[in-house]
């Protein structure tokens, strides 16, 4: 139990310690990660938008380009001049030197082309190919309507030397007159656009770029086998201008849009490589607080052991004390609680220790008395064999006198000397007393009368062996005057209010003493503090405490009453010490 | 347990380095399309630099269009044709022909695109006008013509294309103000090119006292050709600030009105801005110029 509480005490420091500890380094970790993710997206967009605006740039030069040309005279006058003469190859190169001539953005593999669909030719700005036939799948997008005039298309040209993917912005060439004689187109190479703008951002780690038509079809990536395709992921994302999203496949999309032109450039970028450092930095936080909570477990546990030590003190001396070692103390070293605590425990325990004193005490001195009585009865016994053969020899010699004399002297030293026990019935007891007046009738000359008056309903009471003698003896030396011829002493016993009442009265002198008889005062202090008294008290003290009680009326020069009262026992063994005795 | 699992998980999952992102940026409010004259002068290149310098100001998007050369009227009309067809919610025009808006006007109606114009107003139609204030130019050239030249002093005007507000506001002004004495030798409109300017002043027969040109390009080929024939005359130009400034400082020309380019463009743009917010019509707004002589900048 005691280990289970202090366990449990470790156990909740321990929870609360870990439990901050990991929300801490939790909490730490996910505002830096969140932090770097931002910032990650941020710088992306940055480099992302300059990028998108290069290529608006790209773009929108061309689309300016393409309307200069679309009302370029000196080209529609070349035109109305090969439409109108012999369409020579001779006169069409005139038509594609035209078209170079006009051309003042150079970059990307940029090309002009003219489709005039009357002729059915097509004329490049190029040195190959500077005048073709039209085929079907060459012109295909001359004509191709676009839902935003600056967007520009993206598809497979086959007007080149080799089929190759181009962006292309046409216009239409009109004639003084509104009539449309032919289409201007300006391509520039999709590779070469994405080597120029995508290509340097497609070395970093972990990051792809791609370009997207308004639709979402990649038209520009590192894999040419991606072109065409769409990107599942992007989603709802080409509602905004800048989108960074997780996808379901852990890498993060983000992309921005291009204003002019509408397209999109699109990084898919994986995290993992993003936040490993500051995982790494987590695990090496979790590790060092690990360390540390393990000094601190050791640290409290000596704490704890340290705390515990004055509870462990009291259970110990608790334990002694319990086990009936009065002796125990605990040390006292300090003034706190536990310093009262254990001052508080010290003089309980020495409290009792007087207790069990007083007890032990209390038993020895009963058992002395009986040693005492005990010593009394041989004393006695001797004697009264001695005393047994003087009475025999009076009755030899005829002295009936003395011989009943001795014979009640006898009788009372046989009631000193049994061993009966401590308790017999007051009727005994009054024959007790009756035995030894009459031998103070002898001595005293017959110079005094006693009346018994015991109620019949108390002779079977028990009352302690020897207990009215003594009272009586005091009676017949104090109270009477063997100059009178009047002397009384009167015996009562009766029962009162459960108990069992016992007076012995006297009309000797009374022992009050005035104050000018000093002389009387001696003398009384004498008689009532003489060894019967003392030893009668004493005896129902210890046999009734409380139960029993001793008072002496004196009415000077008229009588002396001892009274005393005890509790009604018709049970020998009632107040009896011996069982106890036996006990032990 | 299910704490354990609520807590666990999570802790799983950012210790694998899984997340989840999300951010993004909203498309700008408004989309303003612009189609100027010409990108060919200092003057073009500081409005469209203030036009685009405003955009960025009021995080707005802006497509910025322009001919050829100012007299490109049918380019532009191309390019005006495709700004409404594109998504824009407001168009801003220096049109190369300013009596031909009519169609525009309709279409943008149309479209619900508001219009107005910049730099050079339309005459056939009533739209708003953020720019110079020309008439006053031409009358401060008239006026600074009238202290420099005496009696009897002839004048030769070299203009862009005549079907455009700036310069028939001008040369009203200057037909105005001119004191009797001066006397308007001729007028001619051309594409504003130096080789037109040189080519215009060489094939005058006789000195002139006062040339007025357009803009700085023209004004420079005038002084090129002036200097081949050994002619003295005063030459005056309306051009952007920094380039009229030079212009003075190296002795060029005699006076320029500097007007600046950048603050029509920013504060067309502005305005513009504020008044698709606040839904109210726009009025015109016109800014002043200074003339500037050699002695104002320190030149010689």
């Amino acid at each position: 139990m005691r280990r289970g509480f202090r366990f449990r005490m470790m156990t909740a420091i321990l929870i609360v310690a870990v439990v901050g500890m990991f929300v801490f380094a939790l909490e730490s970790y996910s505002t830096s990660k969140s932090s770097i993710e931002q910032n990650y997206v941020k710088s992306l967009d940055e480099k992302m938008t300059l990028q998108i605006r290069n290529f608006d740039d790209v773009m929108q030069e061309m689309y300016q380009q393409v309307q200069h040309a679309g009302s370029e005279e000196e080209l529609i006058s070349c035109i109305g001049r090969y439409m109108n003469g012999n369409r020579s190859y001779a006169e069409g190169t005139e038509v594609a030197q035209k078209l170079s001539d006009i051309l003042s953005f150079y970059r990307f593999g940029s090309t002009f082309y003219l489709y005039l669909p009357e002729s059915g030719k097509i004329f490049s700005s190029r040195d190959y190919y500077a005048v073709r036939d039209a085929e079907d799948e060459s012109i295909s997008f001359f004509g191709e309507e676009v839902r935003n005039p600056f967007t520009p298309l993206c598809r497979i040209s086959r007007m080149g030397t080799s089929p190759g993917r181009v962006f292309a912005y046409t216009q239409p060439v009109k004639n003084e007159a509104g009539e449309q004689l032919g289409v201007v187109c300006l391509t520039v190479e999709e590779r070469q656009i994405y080597y120029s703008l995508l290509d340097y951002l497609n070395n970093t780690a972990g990051e792809e770029y791609l370009l997207l038509e308004p639709d979402g079809t990649i038209c520009s990536a590192a894999d040419l086998n991606r072109i065409g395709h769409t990107v599942r992921e992007l989603g709802t994302q080409q509602q905004d201008r800048m989108n960074a999203k997780t996808g379901t496949d852990g890498l993060l999309y983000t992309s921005v849009e291009a204003p002019f032109s509408g397209y999109r450039i699109l990084c898919q970028s994986d995290l993992k490589g993003l936040t490993t450092a500051v995982r790494e930095k987590l695990i090496y936080l979790v590790l060092i607080a690990l360390l540390v909570l393990m000094g601190l477990i050791f640290t409290a546990a000596i704490l704890v052991q340290r705390l515990y030590r004055p509870i462990k003190e009291l259970t110990d001396a608790i334990d002694h004390v319990g086990g009936g070692d009065f002796t125990a103390r605990v040390e006292e070293r300090s003034v706190d609680e536990f310093g009262v605590m254990r001052a508080h425990f010290n003089e309980m325990v020495s409290r009792m220790d007087e207790m069990m004193e007083q007890v032990v005490t209390e038993r020895t001195q009963k058992r002395e008395a009986e040693i005492n009585a005990l010593q009394y009865q041989i004393r006695p016994h001797f004697m009264y064999n001695t005393l047994n053969s003087i009475r025999f020899a009076a009755t030899l010699q005829k002295n009936d006198k003395l011989a009943a004399l001795l014979g009640d002297f006898i009788a009372l030293l046989e009631a000193s000397a049994q061993r009966k026990g401590a308790f017999i019935p007051l009727k005994e007891e009054v024959q007790l007393v009756q035995n030894y007046l009459s031998l103070q009738a002898f001595r005293y000359f017959d110079c005094f009368e006693t009346q018994f008056s015991i109620a019949p309903e108390t002779e079977d009471c028990y009352v302690p062996c020897l207990l009215l003698q003594p009272m009586v003896e005091n009676a017949v030396f104090h109270g009477i005057d063997p100059k009178r011829n009047d002397n009384q002493i009167k015996v009562r016993s009766w029962l009162e209010q459960e108990k069992l009442h016992i007076s012995i009265q006297d009309n000797g002198q009374g022992y009050l003493a005035e104050p000018d008889e000093p002389s009387h005062g001696e003398e009384d202090k004498h008689r009532f503090t003489g060894i019967g008294l003392k030893n009668v008290e004493q005896r129902l003290r210890l046999y009734y405490g409380d139960a029993a009680g001793f008072a002496i009326h004196s009415e000077l020069k008229v009588s002396t009453t001892v009274e005393f009262y005890l509790p009604i026992s018709r049970n020998e063994q009632e107040y009896s010490t011996k069982k106890g005795d036996d006990a032990e | 347990m299910n704490w354990a699992r609520r807590l666990c998980i999570p802790l799983l999952l950012l210790l694998c380095g899984c997340s989840s992102i999300e951010m993004h940026r909203e498309q700008p409010e408004y989309s303003v399309g612009v189609v100027l004259k010409a990108l060919n002068s200092p003057y073009w290149l500081d409005m469209k630099s203030g036009m685009e310098q405003a955009a960025a100001d009021y995080g707005v998007d802006l497509i910025l269009l322009y001919p050829k050369g100012e007299q490109e009227a049918e380019e532009q009309q191309n390019l005006i044709s495709d700004m409404l067809n594109s998504d824009i919610d407001l168009l801003m025009v220096a049109p190369c022909n300013s009596y031909n808006t009519n169609w525009f006007v309709q279409q943008a109606e149309e479209r619900d695109i508001q219009l107005l114009t910049v730099d050079t107003r339309a005459m056939d139609t009533d739209l708003p006008y953020i720019g110079s204030d020309n008439y006053l130019f031409g009358k401060m050239v008239a006026q600074y013509l009238n202290e420099q030249l005496g009696e009897d002093a002839s004048l030769f005007m070299l203009f862009g294309p005549e079907n455009q507000s700036s310069i028939i506001e001008r040369y009203q002004a200057m037909r105005d103000e001119l004191k009797d004495g001066i006397r308007i030798r001729d007028v001619q409109y051309y594409e504003l090119s130096e080789e037109n300017g040189y080519q215009a002043v060489q094939k005058l027969t006789e000195p002139v006292d006062a040339i007025f040109c357009q803009n700085v390009v023209i004004g420079c080929g005038a002084v090129e050709a002036l200097t081949e024939k050994g002619w003295t005359a005063k030459v005056v130009a309306v051009d952007t600030r920094a380039d009229a400034i030079e212009i003075l400082q190296n002795g060029t020309m005699d006076a320029m009105v500097a007007q600046d380019g950048y603050e029509i463009g920013y504060q067309a743009i502005k305005l513009a801005i504020e008044s698709m917010k606040s839904g109210q019509t726009m009025e015109d707004v016109l800014f002043g110029g200074e003339l500037l002589t050699a002695q104002d900048v320190g030149g010689d």
